[in-house]
């Protein structure tokens, strides 16, 4: 195990077992052995809008043994049955997030753990005010802002984040997609700034989702034809 | 130990309107009285429901607001708006979901508030430039 583990990454993982015992005494970092996935079991306090504090039960699984690749978080015990609409998949996965929008490089920075428990906090918040709104009738049944399911969730985050962009220039920015070039070019979207300045990190967020998701990458053209055929607003 | 097969399932009758609650009678005979129906139509909506159902008129109705309103649903039988095993959590958590993302600022600062000597790892939402939490699902 040790011999897997360099300086900076056995560095991190003490830092959020810190973190842990600071802020979620309920969680442990299980880093066996013979583990081939670093995991963190235990229980997440989560505040009641009253002040009360619950318990829930979670398992937060890595990808691998790096504590900078943010992980995926699931329900071990089947609290929050699987639901589209409450966005839990089938496995207990929780969809936190489209993934362009998964904030991996807030994730990598020191805090990140914290950043990332908080964010399951809020999460199983809004599905205890889902389960009330749906027991009582209360529509929409989910809380707050959702992304549209599948490739909808997709359309919508490039649309939302190219608003500004004409087709021309998205369709530049998405042909940089797989090859961005050095971060001191001049951005595809034609704004003139250096591409470290402008979308570089919007281009690895979505090569990132492409290369994880490849329907992704139709959901992108998918926006581009859709803006093509949009006249252009005076 | 309570036998969940004991409890009593109530059912609770609210009405709003204006009332006047007085006592009449002399010294030692007296009698409590009270002048206008909302009284009489909160009994009324009471006897009319189920147990575990609270029913409200529509008065009172107007004076909630957002998703704890809709919770009361008219109800035909019981001539009032009503909400079925409606308790402490549920009323909670219906208000909180009208500003979810102002009742989750609230939450994760008050759950994420560490230890004396811990403090850096304060997980406040204020402190964390990040965007509102918007779930997606695979599809």
């Amino acid at each position: 195990m040790a011999s897997r583990l360099n300086d900076r990454t056995r560095g991190r993982w003490e830092s959020d077992q810190a973190v842990l015992a600071a802020t979620a005494a309920g969680l442990q970092l299980k880093l066996g052995s013979n583990a081939r996935r670093a995991r963190i079991v235990g229980t997440v306090a989560v505040a009641r809008p009253d002040g009360r504090c619950d318990d829930f039960e979670v398992e937060i699984r890595y990808p691998g043994l790096q504590p900078r690749e943010l992980p995926d978080t699931y329900d071990p015990v089947g609290r929050f049955p699987p639901d589209p609409d409450r966005h839990v998949e089938s496995d207990g996965r929780f969809c936190l997030w489209v993934p362009e929008a998964a904030p991996t490089r807030a994730f990598r920075a020191a805090g990140g753990l914290a950043l990332y428990l908080c964010r399951v906090q809020e999460f199983i918040c809004l599905q205890l005010m889902y389960e009330a709104r749906r027991k009582h009738g209360v529509e929409p049944y989910w809380p707050g802002d959702a992304w549209g399911h599948g490739d909808d969730g997709h359309c919508e985050w490039i649309e939302q984040t190219t608003a500004a962009l004409d087709p021309v220039a998205l369709q530049r920015l998405l042909g940089a997609v797989k090859h961005p070039g050095k971060p001191s070019r001049r951005c595809p979207c034609g704004s003139g700034r250096r591409l470290g300045n402008c979308h570089k990190q919007w281009l690895r967020d979505v090569r990132h989702t492409w290369q994880t998701r490849p329907p992704a990458q139709f959901a992108a053209y998918q926006v581009l034809e859709e803006r093509r055929a949009t006249p252009p607003a005076s | 130990m309570v036998d969940p097969n004991t409890v009593k399932r109530l059912a609770i009758g609210l009405a709003w309107g204006e009332v006047l609650v007085s006592q009449v009678g002399e010294h030692g005979h007296r009698d409590v009285m009270s002048i206008g129906t909302s009284t009489a139509m909160a009994a009324a909506i009471q006897q009319r429901l189920d147990g575990g159902v609270i029913g409200i008129n529509a008065a009172l109705r107007e004076l909630l607001t957002g998703s704890l309103r809709e919770a009361f649903k008219w109800d035909e039988h019981a001539k009032a708006y009503v909400a079925t095993d409606l308790n402490y959590d549920d009323t909670m958590d219906l208000i909180a979901s009208d500003e979810p993302q102002r009742a989750l600022g609230a939450v994760t600062g008050a759950t994420g508030i560490a230890p004396v000597g811990a403090a850096a790892y304060v997980t406040d939402r204020s402190e964390q430039p990040a965007e509102p939490l918007k779930p997606w699902h695979r599809g």
